[in-house]
């Protein structure tokens, strides 16, 4: 075991996932990334250039993957095996998202860089101040922002002021409320303020993808549940935010039709959300997800299923060029 | 108290298969649905159109049973519409029939080999599905050879009516010459390890010959001699075929099957897809097959006695049918099915049987490999891969070759 910067605690098993996950990127990459660039709404026109789209997308996985690895390394030890699975079901979302032709070089990208940079900065709880510019950045490139990640890194800094008692989480989460909000009247005044939709999956499919994955609630309750078990209605309140902050970005992008962002954001909001709280050592996260563990483990003979079944919706029907091949060179 | 023990420990085996046909029929629905396209290719619908009626011709089982329903049935089968329902009908007649086998397999093998089993019957499952999901291969007759292969794997596994085999691999030479080299090793190498390993070797002996010679016998036939008179009856052909399809027939299907005109250089050039894209896949997938090839060195390693190597060196080598195959014609995904196919059914069939050998090495590969925390990626990457298609093994692969093509070989004229 090697205690590297931050108190990160990284064992050999924990490099060796690091590693085999990086393996499963770049698959994911070769799978899904099919050079096309499509028109996004953009707030400066160089954020849409090839180029720039190509590089920011890289950023994005390297600072996904240095996500992983502060929560990787912050776990405690009997828990790294869920740690790995929740990395890996927190993947199965984010690897293919950005690439897929309809959301590459999508200003999402760009957001969802920044705000993994502040949860990670919210983690090791250094430069938290960081946190208000990266919020204004973010909101100025995507003003959407403020409804997904925005929302995310506003939660926490009330958790963490919550949990701590600290006045400075209500400061800092107050100047990215203001910080967010500039942004946003920015973007308004310089006429940049356009949702950016992509109609990829049909309402029908949607429906279908909602029924199938119901079990999800299911869990999602599971877990959820004990987080209000015994706990001081400070505690209990910081949790009910941290519940609600998913609805915002949900709400808007299922009511404008863009289906695959809505199935992208509820999950990846919720599973960011225990990834955190774990690397966070909240003992409410961890108690939550072991009986989920136990559930799983008691109905679902394979537990891995519970990873693979999503990633068939994602590589299949929101980001898979799924079209017949035309027969073109035998038939007709 | 040891039969009240004993109770308990069948009634927690039985409710750990009933667990797991549950999580993998949804899962199975699930592959289905994301795959599923609502077409038939030409393809498929055009092999509707040959019937027994033109003369015994290869590839008309299929056709001939669909006109039979037609005849059976007060509506006109022969559109396009009807065709898709007869499809839809035996697809789930076909994924009823794959989770049966999988409930079979479960019940008979040892309880030290339920896990192992449950993840390899998931892994064969996922490429299964898909591939006869997916519109490519949707109603496909691979999917007749493959159940048709695998009742006979159940017959022999399960001692019963095991004559059955021979008119059976007949049927599935009938369905599709093919048959011969794809699916016809799961019966061979089975009768060839009861044959090794039982006390009755005259019975499986003879079985084996039979099963052999009957399928040879009709491989040559339809290969040489089939198409004799195919021109009389062409253009009835096509008119039953534009009816059965929906953006028009496939013309090089009737051709060779119907004229026996051979468009074999035609598809010369598309060799070049296999040359670009085999290598890909195998490197790809050589996780999956070190895995394999770590099962079978023990196996054979491990064995006690000189028959019994033998008998493991078979099941191994029983996939080297595939060869005339993968030399000589181009569906590599469906050749590359083919072979996942032997090797899951096999193994299921053995596990089935109580071998010995075969449950110590898959709990032992099982438990070496569970010991991985990461493990569990690799059930993962299967859904990059599916579903399986022909000439391109996969949309993946395909993907891949292109951009290998385009930045470095620059050799595919036809794109």
């Amino acid at each position: 075991m090697s205690r590297g910067c931050f108190g990160l605690r990284m064992e050999k098993n924990d490099r060796m996932f690091l590693v085999m996950l990086a393996f499963f990127a770049i698959l994911c990459m070769s799978r899904f990334y099919d050079h096309a660039l499509y028109f996004h709404p953009a707030s400066f026109p160089v954020l849409q250039s090839y180029s720039m789209v190509v590089l920011v997308t890289t950023a994005y996985y390297v600072v996904l993957f240095m996500f992983y690895a502060v929560c990787v390394g912050k776990v405690l030890g009997v828990n790294k095996k869920l740690m790995y699975y929740l990395v890996v079901f927190c993947s199965v979302f984010t690897f293919p998202m950005f690439l897929q032709a309809n959301y590459f070089g999508t200003m999402d990208v760009y957001a969802c860089f920044f705000t993994l940079m502040g949860v990670c900065l919210v983690i090791l709880e250094r430069g938290e101040w960081i946190v208000s510019l990266l919020g204004f950045v973010s909101a100025c490139i995507c003003p959407m922002f403020v409804f997904s990640g925005g929302c995310l890194l506003i939660v926490f800094l009330f958790y963490k002021g919550c949990k701590k008692e600290k006045k400075k989480y209500g400061c800092i989460g107050l100047l990215l409320g203001v910080a967010e909000a500039m942004g946003f009247l920015i973007s308004y005044f310089r006429g940049s303020l356009s949702m950016d939709v992509q109609v990829t999956v049909s309402l029908r499919n949607f429906v279908l993808m909602v029924i199938l994955m119901s079990p999800y609630l299911l869990m999602a309750v599971t877990c959820f549940k004990c987080f209000f078990r015994d706990v001081p209605r400070k505690m209990k309140i910081a949790y009910m935010m941290i519940l609600v902050g998913g609805i915002p970005s949900v709400a808007m992008y299922a009511l404008r039709g863009d289906f695959a962002r809505t199935v992208f954001y509820v999950f990846a909001y919720y599973v960011v959300v225990l990834l955190t709280l774990m690397a966070m050592r909240d003992e409410k996260a961890e108690i939550g997800l072991l009986i989920l563990k136990g559930e799983i483990l008691r109905w679902v003979p394979i537990p891995a299923v519970v990873v693979v079944y999503p990633f068939l919706f994602m590589t299949l029907w929101i980001s898979g060029a799924h079209e017949l091949i035309v027969e073109t060179v035998l038939g007709q | 108290m040891g039969v009240f023990k004993l109770r308990n420990k069948l009634n927690e085996k039985k409710m750990e298969i009933i667990k797991f046909m549950g999580m993998l029929s949804v899962f199975s629905f699930a592959v289905f649905i994301t795959n599923y396209q609502y077409v038939i290719r030409s393809y498929n619908s055009t092999m509707l159109a040959l019937s027994y009626k033109y003369g015994f011709t290869s590839r008309a089982l299929l056709g001939t049973i669909y006109h039979l329903v037609n005849k059976v049935l007060p509506v006109d089968m022969l559109d396009y519409a009807m065709a898709m329902r007869f499809a839809q009908v035996v697809t789930a007649l076909f994924f009823l029939f794959l989770m049966v086998f999988a409930y079979k397999c479960l019940e008979h093998c040892e309880e030290r080999c339920l896990k192992p089993c449950e993840y390899l019957i998931f892994f064969f499952m996922i490429f299964a599905v898909s591939m006869f999901s997916g519109g490519y291969n949707f109603f496909r007759v691979d999917l007749f050879m493959v159940a048709v292969s695998m009742v006979c794997a159940l017959l022999i596994v399960c001692e019963k009516v095991e004559w059955l085999v021979v008119p059976l691999s007949a049927v599935g030479v009938m369905f599709h010459q093919g048959y011969v080299f794809m699916f016809l090793n799961i019966a061979l190498a089975l009768l060839a390890y009861k044959f090794l390993s039982n006390e009755k070797k005259v019975k499986y002996g003879i079985l084996f010959f039979l099963t052999f010679t009957v399928s040879s016998v009709l491989f040559l036939w339809f290969e040489l001699f089939s198409r004799s008179d195919g021109a009389l009856y062409y253009d009835m052909i096509v008119d039953e075929a534009r009816r059965l399809s929906e953006n028009g027939y496939h013309t090089t299907l009737l051709m060779h099957e119907v004229l026996g005109i051979d468009l074999g250089e035609a598809e010369e050039s598309l060799r070049k897809i296999n040359i670009v894209q085999f290598p890909v896949f195998t490197l790809l997938f050589l996780p999956y097959i070190a895995i394999a090839a770590k099962f079978f060195y023990r196996l054979i390693k491990n064995a006690e006695t000189k028959v019994e190597k033998w008998k493991y060196v078979i099941v191994l080598i029983g996939a080297g049918t595939m060869l005339p195959d993968f030399a000589l014609k181009l569906d590599y995904g469906r050749w590359i099915f083919a072979v996942m196919t032997y090797y899951s059914v096999v193994i299921l069939s053995l596990c089935m049987m109580k071998d010995k050998n075969v449950g110590e090495e898959l709990t032992y590969c099982f438990q070496s490999l569970s010991s991985k925390p990461w493990i569990f990626l690799l059930l993962l990457v299967p859904i990059l891969f599916i579903p399986f298609w022909d000439v391109d093994i996969n949309g993946f692969v395909q993907h891949v070759g292109i951009w290998l093509d385009s930045h470095f070989l620059n050799w595919y004229e036809f794109q």
